[in-house]
This record gives C-alpha cells, structure tokens and sequence, in this order.
C-alpha cells in the first residue's frame, strides 16, 4: 500500500512511558521510544522485556500505562485494524506437524485479510522469496528448524504488511542457517521497504542486519537510535600503557582531556563542545606521547577506538548475552 | 511457440483487504475442514468419519426396516424424540474427536499466538471456532433425524400431511441446533483446560458418562432432589428432544418426572455457559510466545 510522504517518515512505533506489570512482576517500566521506519533492532538479555513489548504492540496484552502509537494508531483501541498491517513471527518453533507450509502461510494470508485468490498466490511468492517454493507443499512436520523460521517468516509478509515484528528470528538455528536468515531478513527489509523490528539478545545479529536499535534492560529503554550515530557519539582514543595507567590518565586530564580508564586502557574522548567528535585536533596525539613520557611507562597501543554495539550495550548499562546477569 | 521464465518476484499488494468478518469467516472454514479431516492424511479423517457414521447407522437401519417391512412394524420403530438418546454415544464420541482437534491443538501447536497476531481478538477466535464446531457438530445431531424423517415419510411412516411434515422438520432443526450448541459449549470448555489432544479427548468422554452416572445414581434410592438429574447433559438433552416431539417413553434415570420447560432451559443453559466459560478462560490465558 502506498503511504504518504509524511506517514513513510513518520514513526512506525511510538512509545511514551508504557509500562506493564504481570501480578506483582514488573517486566516494562517506562519504555519511551520513537521507532522509525527501516530495520530495527530490539536488544535487550533474556527476560528484559522484549517479547512483552512485542505483545503490547500488537495489542494482544492491554499496557497498564503510558502512550503507544503503532502505525499512527493505539493498538489497545485498533488492535485488528493494526495487527492486520502487521506480520508477526513469534520465538517458539511449534507449527502444526500435519499442515503444509503453503496451506500454514495462505490460511494466515487469509486471517490478515487478503482474499482468497490472492492469498494462494502470495502464499507462494512468500516462500519463494524465503527460499522454501520446492518445499511449499511439504508438511511442517517434515521440515528442519531453520526451514520452520523461514515459513514463520513468510507467514510475516505473504500479506504485504507495513511493520513485521520478528521474535529472536534465528532461535535454533545453527551458524550457516543463522547467516542466511539474517541476510534474507536484511534483503527482506532494504529491497521490499517493510519496516521490520528484530527482536533478539545477541549483539552481532543486531549489529549486521538493522540500522537502528533499541536497547532495553531493567523494563525501560536504555538507548535508541541510528546504529551508525550511536557508534560515532563514542568514537575516540584507546591508549594501553604497560603499567600505571592511572598516572598516565591524570597527565592527560590535567592537558583538558577527557579520560576514562576501563578494562586496564585508556579511553581518550573527544571534548563535549566538539562539534563532529570524530575528529580530534592533532595535539592528541603529542599530548598522549607526553603523557606516557612523563609517567616512564612503555605504550602497548594507540589506536582510534571503534565503537561496537557491545560496547554501547554495556554503556546502555545492559547485560549482553552470556553476561552477568 | 517459444516459452519464456517470468521471474515476477515477490510484490507489494495492492488488491482490496477484507475486515475482521472476512478473518472470522476464514476460521470457521478452517475448522470445518480441519474438524473433518478435509486436506489432511488419512488418520486424521478417521476418528469424525467413524462418529459420524455411528451417528447415521441407526437412521440408517430403521429407514431400512420402514421401507421393507412397511406397516408391520409402523408402532414399533423408533420415535423421532427417542433417536437423540440412541445416537447420544455418537454425540459425545464427535464431541471428543472434533473440539480438542482444533482448542487444545492451537494452544500447543503454536497457533493460538499467530491467530491473535491477526485482527482475531480473543473473543472473536472463540466465537469462530465455536461456530465452526457448531456447524460441524449439526452434521451429527441434525442430519440423521433429518435422514429419518425423510426416510419415514418415503416409506410411508413419516408425518400426517404437509404441515406435519415440516412441523417435525421445524422441530427436529430446533432441538438439533440446540443439542449442537449444547455439545460445542461443553466440549470446548473441557478442551480449553489440557494441553494435550488426547487427554482433552478422554476428558470429554469421561465428562459426559460421568455427568450421565453421577446423578442418576444420587437419586436412585435415596431422598436426593430429582432436580439434580438436571446435572446430567446428555440425559437433559435426550429429554429434551423427546418432549420437543412430544414423544415421551419411560426414562430410567428419571428425568421424565421433570418438566419440560427447565429441560429445555437447562439444554440452553449448558451451550451458554460452556461458551462463556472457554471465552472467560481465553482472556486470561497466557499465550505462548
């Protein structure tokens, strides 16, 4: 469906304050976030909220409070109306055994509204396009966990829908099946213009397939936006020296510059009042030389730091997978 | 000719989009296919086709026995009011074989979290496949006393005149619309507690032969209020199809000594509130994810 100018620009999800509760269980406390159109990613460790959000956006849980808008409607009010533009791939792998891909895809093709003639034929062209039109005709049953995800998958866009909401898409796949989902979710999202929203807890997934992110922990949004911002707004100086790295850091600070010491290396940033923080004046450089000379310690490495999503996700004060928790 | 390879892609959909009756519909064929087996393997067929079948049997043979034997046996075939009680173990054998098939499969097949993932709401999905399995459950407690009013009334042994014949007709898509619903309500109450097929299966079975021995056996013999037999559903419906003709023979479990208005009432009763329980249980359920 042809959208707009301003609603193609406009927030596919937008969320102010929403909270919500299970019993005396906290899960989302204040999720507040401006979701735009393209490939997002929703980050978050295991129990953070993710899937709940998910729900609320789909309007299948009611929110205890807040403000939430998805594709410019309240899904508490529109639910149908908005779950019908929106294609849902949830996390678990249980599909009826007995029921075959392209029956599964058209049935729910059908469900979101398409007729049934159109349904049959987009059916088709979605498992094609997920790689699965030899084995459209197979039953579920028969088929491998990777081959699942791809039907779950078509099921999210054989109706052509605005927004796909994909739960932990590459849960139980192994390496090569994981890579190849995650370039067809990337392709599907670039090539076709869904506006997608990735739900997973693994940093790199997000970090090769989505443009921006969402990191959740402890029920509320801890950062949100481009991913390629992101990246730029931490960028600066890793200096490792080979001993007192303290001393070295209060050299620095003293010539004005900012300095924060972790994991043992130095993070030099650029100024607060810098206007592009990717660029440092040149001094850096003699300043850190003069600083290490002045400590009489020897300099393991100097290198301009390169911000990954780990590193924002621990910023963000999250938990990444297989962390602490 | 020469013959050319389109490789049209996957594209955006432009067509018209049909609304929340179009996704009710859509369910409901779904689950008269699916009750039935319909595109499904062979085993899966069985089990309605089976009841089915038992539920047709006797129309069936006392169709037979009216046409070849005619009057000789007119006062000694089987009333129309008395079928409901004669086919009821095929009642509650469909019963079990048809709502856990599609309520407690959607719970564990997965596919509960993606139909609420569609513009189905939880009432509407009730709804749909409570009128899905309504329509499929009226093949066993219409059809075959509808087959035995035909039958009877070629061989002879049906209604006097036409007016007759379609007040039975009227009568006999009444009490088995009521039955249906009454078999739909509780069966898929039963259905929405077990997350397992069979377990649902056995537990309507066990619910129906419980609730036909338990009161019948509280009253016999003892001072016991015989409005408790009103507890037994397939009993209160069998009555109630018999005074629905006005046919009423004598009823062991004494149910005869009741009147018929809270009979049917009570038939009326059982649809509604297995209805309104599965859809009450359906809003708090959790989804699966």
């Amino acid at each position: 469906m042809a959208m707009p100018d301003s609603a193609a620009r406009s927030p596919v999800i937008r969320a102010g304050g929403v909270a919500k509760s299970y019993g005396d269980h906290v899960v989302l406390r204040d999720i507040s976030v401006d979701i735009s159109p393209g490939l997002t990613g929703l980050l978050g460790a295991n129990g953070a909220g993710k899937t709940t959000l998910l729900s609320l956006v789909l309007g299948v849980d009611q929110r205890d409070g807040g403000q939430l808008e998805v594709l410019g409607q309240d899904p508490t009010i529109a639910g149908p109306e908005i779950r019908a533009r929106i294609g849902y791939s949830p996390e678990h792998h249980h599909l009826p055994a007995d029921v075959q891909a392209a029956d599964l895809v058209r049935h729910l093709a059908q469900l979101h509204g398409l007729p049934a003639a159109a349904s049959n034929e987009r059916a088709s062209d979605a498992l094609w396009l997920v790689g699965l039109g030899e084995e459209r005709f197979r039953p579920i049953g028969t088929m491998s966990t990777g081959q699942r995800q791809r039907v779950k998958l078509a099921a999210a866009i054989a109706h052509d829908p605005l927004l796909v909401l994909l739960d932990e898409p590459t849960d139980g796949l192994d390496p090569v099946q994981r890579d190849a989902m995650l370039a067809l979710i990337r392709r599907i999202g670039t090539d076709y213009g869904i506006s997608m929203v990735m739900s997973s807890h693994l940093l790199e997934e997000v970090e090769r397939t989505c443009d921006h992110v969402v990191i959740i922990a402890d029920g509320s949004v801890r950062l949100a936006g481009e991913l390629a911002e992101l990246r730029q707004g931490g960028s600066g100086i890793v200096v490792e020296v080979d001993e007192r790295s303290e001393q070295v850091a209060e050299a620095l600070r003293r010539r004005g510059r900012n300095v924060e010491i972790r994991s043992g290396q130095l993070l030099v940033s650029a100024p607060v009042e810098a206007v592009d923080t990717r660029e440092f004046d040149g001094a850096v450089y003699d300043e850190i030389r003069d600083s290490v000379v002045e400590a009489g310690v020897g300099l393991r490495r100097l290198t301009e730091r390169t911000i990954t999503l780990e590193d924002l996700f621990l910023d963000a004060g999250a938990v990444p997978a297989g962390g602490d928790s | 000719m020469t013959s050319q390879i389109h490789d049209l892609g996957y594209r955006a959909y432009t067509g018209e989009r049909q609304g929340v009756g179009w996704a009710v519909r859509s369910l409901v064929v779904h689950t008269i296919r699916r009750s039935l087996g319909l595109k499904r393997s062979a085993r899966h067929k069985l089990a309605p086709m089976a009841t089915i079948a038992i539920a047709y049997l006797p129309a069936l043979f006392m169709t037979a026995l009216a046409i070849f034997l005619g009057g000789e046996i007119a006062n000694d075939l089987v009333g129309y009011g008395d079928y409901f009680g004669l086919s009821g173990l095929a009642l509650f054998l469909f019963a079990a074989a048809v709502s856990p098939g599609v309520i407690t499969t959607d719970r564990t097949n997965g596919m509960l979290a993606l139909y609420l993932a569609s513009p189905l709401t939880r009432t509407t999905y009730v709804l749909a496949r409570a009128l899905g399995i309504w329509i499929v459950m009226l093949i066993v407690c219409v059809g075959p006393i509808l087959f035995l009013i035909l039958g009877y009334t070629f061989a002879g042994a049906g209604p006097d005149g036409v007016l007759g014949f379609f007040e039975v007709i009227g009568q006999a898509v009444f009490i088995g619309a009521l039955t249906a619903a009454a078999y739909t309500g509780l069966g898929m109450f039963v259905s929405s507690i077990p997350r397992r097929w069979a377990i649902a299966s056995v537990s309507i079975v066990a619910f129906f032969l419980i609730t036909s021995i338990v009161p019948a056996g509280l009253v016999d013999g003892s001072a016991v209020n015989r409005w408790i037999l009103l507890a037994a559903p397939s009993q209160v419906l069998s009555e109630a199809a018999e005074r629905v003709f006005d046919d009423p023979v004598f009823d062991f479990v004494g149910l005869d000594s009741l009147p018929g208005g809270p009979l049917i009432a009570m038939s009326v009763a059982y649809a509604i509130a297995g209805l309104v329980i599965t859809w009450w249980r359906y809003q708090v359920l959790a989804v699966e994810r």
